[in-house]
Protein backbone atom coordinates (compact mmCIF):
# COMPACT_ATOMS: atom_id res chain seq x y z
CA UNK A 1 0.00 0.00 0.00
CA UNK A 2 1.62 3.69 -0.96
CA UNK A 3 1.01 6.79 1.18
CA UNK A 4 -1.38 9.38 -0.27
CA UNK A 5 2.43 11.16 -0.43
CA UNK A 6 3.84 8.48 -2.22
CA UNK A 7 1.04 8.06 -4.47
CA UNK A 8 0.71 12.39 -5.20
CA UNK A 9 -2.70 12.17 -4.45
CA UNK A 10 -3.02 15.59 -1.64
CA UNK A 11 -5.31 14.82 1.33
CA UNK A 12 -7.16 17.78 0.85
CA UNK A 13 -7.38 16.87 -2.86
CA UNK A 14 -10.70 15.25 -2.29
CA UNK A 15 -12.15 18.29 -0.18
CA UNK A 16 -16.20 18.97 -0.83
CA UNK A 17 -15.48 22.64 -1.79
CA UNK A 18 -19.25 23.55 -1.54
CA UNK A 19 -18.66 22.86 2.48
CA UNK A 20 -15.38 24.37 2.74
CA UNK A 21 -16.13 27.95 1.99
CA UNK A 22 -16.02 29.45 5.40
CA UNK A 23 -19.80 30.63 5.35
CA UNK A 24 -21.40 27.33 4.36
CA UNK A 25 -19.23 25.97 6.53
CA UNK A 26 -20.35 27.71 9.85
CA UNK A 27 -24.09 27.26 8.33
CA UNK A 28 -23.23 23.66 8.61
CA UNK A 29 -21.67 23.48 11.61
CA UNK A 30 -24.53 25.57 13.38
CA UNK A 31 -26.85 23.06 11.65
CA UNK A 32 -25.06 20.03 12.78
CA UNK A 33 -25.25 20.79 16.10
CA UNK A 34 -29.38 21.86 16.68
CA UNK A 35 -31.84 19.50 14.92
CA UNK A 36 -33.53 23.00 13.04
CA UNK A 37 -33.54 26.67 13.61
CA UNK A 38 -35.14 29.39 11.20
CA UNK A 39 -33.48 31.94 8.85
CA UNK A 40 -33.08 34.46 11.55
CA UNK A 41 -31.53 32.58 14.28
CA UNK A 42 -29.43 31.68 11.62
CA UNK A 43 -28.52 34.89 10.42
CA UNK A 44 -28.27 36.15 14.23
CA UNK A 45 -25.74 33.36 14.84
CA UNK A 46 -23.33 33.54 11.91
CA UNK A 47 -23.67 37.60 11.40
CA UNK A 48 -24.21 36.75 7.24
CA UNK A 49 -26.41 39.42 5.50
CA UNK A 50 -30.00 38.12 4.55
CA UNK A 51 -28.70 38.34 0.82
CA UNK A 52 -25.58 36.43 1.57
CA UNK A 53 -27.39 34.07 3.83
CA UNK A 54 -29.60 33.33 0.97
CA UNK A 55 -27.08 32.91 -1.35
CA UNK A 56 -25.36 30.57 0.44
CA UNK A 57 -28.36 28.28 1.90
CA UNK A 58 -29.51 28.08 -2.04
CA UNK A 59 -26.07 26.30 -2.82
CA UNK A 60 -26.60 24.22 0.17
CA UNK A 61 -29.91 23.43 -0.93
CA UNK A 62 -29.46 22.61 -4.50
CA UNK A 63 -26.77 20.07 -3.35
CA UNK A 64 -29.10 18.29 -1.16
CA UNK A 65 -27.24 18.86 1.84
CA UNK A 66 -30.06 21.85 3.67
CA UNK A 67 -33.63 21.28 3.29
CA UNK A 68 -35.47 24.42 4.12
CA UNK A 69 -39.12 23.67 5.25
CA UNK A 70 -41.70 27.15 4.64
CA UNK A 71 -43.89 27.32 6.99
CA UNK A 72 -46.04 29.31 9.42
CA UNK A 73 -45.64 30.04 12.99
CA UNK A 74 -49.25 31.60 13.87
CA UNK A 75 -49.82 34.17 11.26
CA UNK A 76 -46.14 34.64 9.62
CA UNK A 77 -44.10 32.83 7.40
CA UNK A 78 -41.02 31.20 9.06
CA UNK A 79 -38.64 29.79 6.74
CA UNK A 80 -37.35 26.97 8.80
CA UNK A 81 -33.82 25.32 7.90
CA UNK A 82 -32.71 21.70 8.51
CA UNK A 83 -29.48 19.76 7.82
CA UNK A 84 -30.35 16.66 5.41
CA UNK A 85 -28.71 13.58 5.72
CA UNK A 86 -26.44 13.87 2.85
CA UNK A 87 -25.56 17.58 4.54
CA UNK A 88 -25.09 15.50 7.73
CA UNK A 89 -22.45 12.86 5.74
CA UNK A 90 -20.82 15.42 3.77
CA UNK A 91 -20.04 17.54 7.48
CA UNK A 92 -18.22 15.00 8.79
CA UNK A 93 -16.25 13.70 5.62
CA UNK A 94 -15.23 17.33 5.31
CA UNK A 95 -14.37 17.42 9.43
CA UNK A 96 -12.97 13.66 8.74
CA UNK A 97 -10.62 14.88 5.93
CA UNK A 98 -9.36 18.25 7.85
CA UNK A 99 -8.37 16.09 11.04
CA UNK A 100 -6.34 13.28 8.74
CA UNK A 101 -4.62 16.42 7.16
CA UNK A 102 -4.14 18.28 10.67
CA UNK A 103 -2.51 14.74 11.95
CA UNK A 104 0.16 14.80 9.03
CA UNK A 105 1.24 18.63 9.89
CA UNK A 106 4.74 18.87 11.85
CA UNK A 107 4.20 21.00 15.40
CA UNK A 108 7.65 22.73 14.76
CA UNK A 109 7.73 24.70 11.84
CA UNK B 1 -7.43 19.51 16.46
CA UNK B 2 -10.16 17.36 17.24
CA UNK B 3 -10.67 18.60 20.37
CA UNK B 4 -10.44 22.23 19.13
CA UNK B 5 -13.53 20.84 16.71
CA UNK B 6 -15.66 19.49 19.61
CA UNK B 7 -15.43 22.76 21.43
CA UNK B 8 -16.18 24.84 18.65
CA UNK B 9 -19.09 22.88 17.85
CA UNK B 10 -20.08 22.34 22.04
CA UNK B 11 -19.54 26.54 21.94
CA UNK B 12 -21.95 26.61 19.33
CA UNK B 13 -25.05 24.11 20.38
CA UNK B 14 -24.33 26.09 23.87
CA UNK B 15 -24.79 29.61 22.13
CA UNK B 16 -27.81 28.17 20.56
CA UNK B 17 -29.20 27.24 23.56
CA UNK B 18 -27.93 30.27 25.61
CA UNK B 19 -29.76 32.65 22.81
CA UNK B 20 -32.94 30.68 23.30
CA UNK B 21 -33.08 31.61 27.46
CA UNK B 22 -31.01 34.59 28.03
CA UNK B 23 -33.63 36.94 27.72
CA UNK B 24 -35.55 37.74 31.30
CA UNK B 25 -38.65 35.74 30.84
CA UNK B 26 -37.44 32.93 32.68
CA UNK B 27 -36.41 35.22 35.75
CA UNK B 28 -39.94 36.99 35.35
CA UNK B 29 -41.59 33.64 35.92
CA UNK B 30 -39.66 32.10 38.77
CA UNK B 31 -39.56 35.60 39.72
CA UNK B 32 -44.01 35.31 39.99
CA UNK B 33 -43.62 31.92 40.90
CA UNK B 34 -41.92 33.15 44.30
CA UNK B 35 -44.14 35.88 44.68
CA UNK B 36 -46.97 33.43 44.61
CA UNK B 37 -45.44 30.85 47.62
CA UNK B 38 -45.27 34.29 49.78
CA UNK B 39 -49.39 35.05 49.16
CA UNK B 40 -49.98 31.59 49.98
CA UNK B 41 -47.54 31.68 52.99
CA UNK B 42 -48.56 35.39 54.12
CA UNK B 43 -51.99 36.40 53.18
CA UNK B 44 -52.99 32.20 53.39
CA UNK B 45 -53.84 32.25 49.63
CA UNK B 46 -52.72 28.63 49.28
CA UNK B 47 -53.77 27.91 46.17
CA UNK B 48 -51.72 31.12 44.36
CA UNK B 49 -48.63 29.21 43.39
CA UNK B 50 -50.99 26.53 41.42
CA UNK B 51 -53.19 29.48 39.90
CA UNK B 52 -49.38 31.03 38.74
CA UNK B 53 -47.55 27.67 37.82
CA UNK B 54 -50.55 26.97 35.54
CA UNK B 55 -50.84 30.66 33.63
CA UNK B 56 -47.29 31.15 33.73
CA UNK B 57 -46.98 27.87 31.97
CA UNK B 58 -49.79 28.93 29.37
CA UNK B 59 -48.43 32.51 29.12
CA UNK B 60 -45.02 31.67 28.62
CA UNK B 61 -45.16 30.01 25.14
CA UNK B 62 -47.28 33.02 24.39
CA UNK B 63 -44.88 35.53 25.06
CA UNK B 64 -42.02 33.83 23.81
CA UNK B 65 -43.48 33.61 20.43
CA UNK B 66 -44.55 37.54 20.51
CA UNK B 67 -41.75 38.63 22.34
CA UNK B 68 -38.41 36.39 21.70
CA UNK B 69 -39.16 34.92 18.37
CA UNK B 70 -39.77 38.17 16.31
CA UNK B 71 -36.13 38.99 17.40
CA UNK B 72 -33.99 36.03 17.46
CA UNK B 73 -35.66 33.82 15.60
CA UNK B 74 -36.72 29.99 16.23
CA UNK B 75 -34.50 27.07 17.31
CA UNK B 76 -35.31 23.69 17.75
CA UNK B 77 -32.19 21.86 20.13
CA UNK B 78 -31.74 17.86 19.42
CA UNK B 79 -34.35 15.24 20.64
CA UNK B 80 -31.55 14.06 23.09
CA UNK B 81 -30.78 17.93 24.38
CA UNK B 82 -34.43 18.16 24.83
CA UNK B 83 -34.86 14.64 26.64
CA UNK B 84 -31.99 15.65 28.94
CA UNK B 85 -33.49 19.24 29.57
CA UNK B 86 -37.13 17.17 30.42
CA UNK B 87 -35.00 14.92 32.93
CA UNK B 88 -33.27 17.79 34.54
CA UNK B 89 -36.79 19.48 35.03
CA UNK B 90 -37.98 16.44 36.57
CA UNK B 91 -35.03 15.81 38.73
CA UNK B 92 -35.17 19.35 40.43
CA UNK B 93 -38.80 19.07 40.77
CA UNK B 94 -38.07 15.77 42.39
CA UNK B 95 -34.89 16.99 44.59
CA UNK B 96 -37.48 19.86 45.70
CA UNK B 97 -40.84 17.58 46.95
CA UNK B 98 -37.82 15.11 48.45
CA UNK B 99 -36.24 17.32 50.28
CA UNK B 100 -39.68 19.04 51.71
CA UNK B 101 -41.42 15.80 52.34
CA UNK B 102 -37.95 14.36 53.59
CA UNK B 103 -37.52 16.78 56.36
CA UNK B 104 -40.76 17.03 57.36
CA UNK B 105 -41.16 13.40 57.64
CA UNK B 106 -38.13 13.01 59.76
CA UNK B 107 -39.29 15.47 62.23
CA UNK B 108 -42.41 13.68 62.10
CA UNK B 109 -40.87 10.21 62.98
CA UNK B 110 -38.83 11.55 65.75
CA UNK B 111 -35.15 11.54 63.99
CA UNK B 112 -34.83 15.37 63.57
CA UNK B 113 -35.65 18.30 65.92
CA UNK B 114 -36.89 21.60 64.78
CA UNK B 115 -39.77 24.44 66.17
CA UNK B 116 -42.62 24.80 63.88
CA UNK B 117 -41.50 28.36 63.51
CA UNK B 118 -38.39 26.65 61.41
CA UNK B 119 -40.75 25.24 59.18
CA UNK B 120 -41.19 28.14 56.16
CA UNK B 121 -37.37 28.47 56.46
CA UNK B 122 -36.98 24.81 56.20
CA UNK B 123 -39.30 25.27 52.67
CA UNK B 124 -37.18 28.11 51.75
CA UNK B 125 -34.42 26.14 52.08
CA UNK B 126 -35.58 23.56 50.13
CA UNK B 127 -36.83 25.22 47.77
CA UNK B 128 -33.70 27.80 47.38
CA UNK B 129 -31.76 24.39 47.26
CA UNK B 130 -34.13 23.12 44.06
CA UNK B 131 -33.30 26.75 42.41
CA UNK B 132 -29.81 26.03 42.76
CA UNK B 133 -29.63 22.81 41.20
CA UNK B 134 -32.07 23.67 38.32
CA UNK B 135 -29.49 26.91 37.94
CA UNK B 136 -26.34 23.81 37.88
CA UNK B 137 -28.11 21.89 35.32
CA UNK B 138 -29.52 24.24 32.84
CA UNK B 139 -26.39 26.26 33.16
CA UNK B 140 -28.24 29.71 33.98
CA UNK B 141 -25.76 30.77 36.62
CA UNK B 142 -27.91 33.76 38.14
CA UNK B 143 -29.74 30.66 39.21
CA UNK B 144 -27.91 30.52 42.19
CA UNK B 145 -27.99 34.23 43.56
CA UNK B 146 -31.69 34.30 43.26
CA UNK B 147 -31.26 30.94 45.40
CA UNK B 148 -28.79 32.76 48.00
CA UNK B 149 -31.26 35.69 48.17
CA UNK B 150 -34.38 33.51 48.58
CA UNK B 151 -32.19 31.55 51.00
CA UNK B 152 -31.17 35.00 53.39
CA UNK B 153 -34.35 35.93 53.03
CA UNK B 154 -35.41 32.51 55.07
CA UNK B 155 -32.90 33.27 57.47
CA UNK B 156 -33.48 36.22 58.12
CA UNK B 157 -37.53 36.06 58.26
CA UNK B 158 -37.38 33.49 60.95
CA UNK B 159 -34.40 34.84 62.74
CA UNK B 160 -36.02 37.99 63.39
CA UNK B 161 -39.60 37.17 63.52
CA UNK B 162 -40.81 38.48 60.53
CA UNK B 163 -44.41 37.97 59.16
CA UNK B 164 -44.03 34.10 56.75
CA UNK B 165 -43.92 35.10 53.42
CA UNK B 166 -42.36 38.69 53.35
CA UNK B 167 -38.80 37.19 52.27
CA UNK B 168 -40.69 35.24 48.97
CA UNK B 169 -42.26 38.80 48.02
CA UNK B 170 -38.94 40.73 48.13
CA UNK B 171 -36.44 37.85 46.50
CA UNK B 172 -39.49 37.44 44.10
CA UNK B 173 -39.79 41.06 43.52
CA UNK B 174 -36.03 41.23 43.20
CA UNK B 175 -35.95 38.30 40.66
CA UNK B 176 -39.17 40.18 38.35
CA UNK B 177 -37.17 42.92 38.41
CA UNK B 178 -34.03 41.19 37.21
CA UNK B 179 -35.87 39.95 34.31
CA UNK B 180 -37.37 42.62 33.11
CA UNK B 181 -34.11 44.66 33.28
CA UNK B 182 -32.64 41.80 31.19
CA UNK B 183 -35.85 41.51 29.13
CA UNK B 184 -35.58 44.99 28.05
CA UNK B 185 -31.94 45.04 27.48
CA UNK B 186 -32.55 41.87 24.94
CA UNK B 187 -35.31 43.89 23.48
CA UNK B 188 -33.13 46.91 22.89
CA UNK B 189 -30.27 44.77 21.53
CA UNK B 190 -32.56 42.70 19.46
CA UNK B 191 -34.82 45.09 17.32
CA UNK B 192 -37.54 42.85 15.79
CA UNK B 193 -37.08 41.90 12.80
CA UNK B 194 -38.17 44.16 9.90
CA UNK B 195 -38.42 42.53 6.79
CA UNK B 196 -39.84 38.99 6.13
CA UNK B 197 -38.69 35.74 7.52
CA UNK B 198 -39.11 34.44 4.10
CA UNK B 199 -36.14 34.91 2.37
CA UNK B 200 -34.53 31.69 1.08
Amino acid sequence: MTSDRESGAHPLGDVDRLVHEPARLLILSQLYVIKACDFLFMQKQTGLTKGNLSSHLTKLEDAGYVEIIKEFAGKRPRTLLRLTPSGRQAFSNHVASLREWMANVPNQP
Amino acid sequence: MSSNLESVLGRLESSSYRLSVDHGLIDILVGTVLVAFGLMLHADLGYMPVIVFFVGATAYPSARRRLIDPRIGHVRLHADRVAEIKAWKWLTFGVLLTAIFGVLALRALGWIDYPESAVPMIVTGCLALALAIAAWLFGIWRGFVWAAILFAGGVIEWRFGLANGLSWYFSGGLVVLAGLLMLARFMRANPPDAGDTDDV
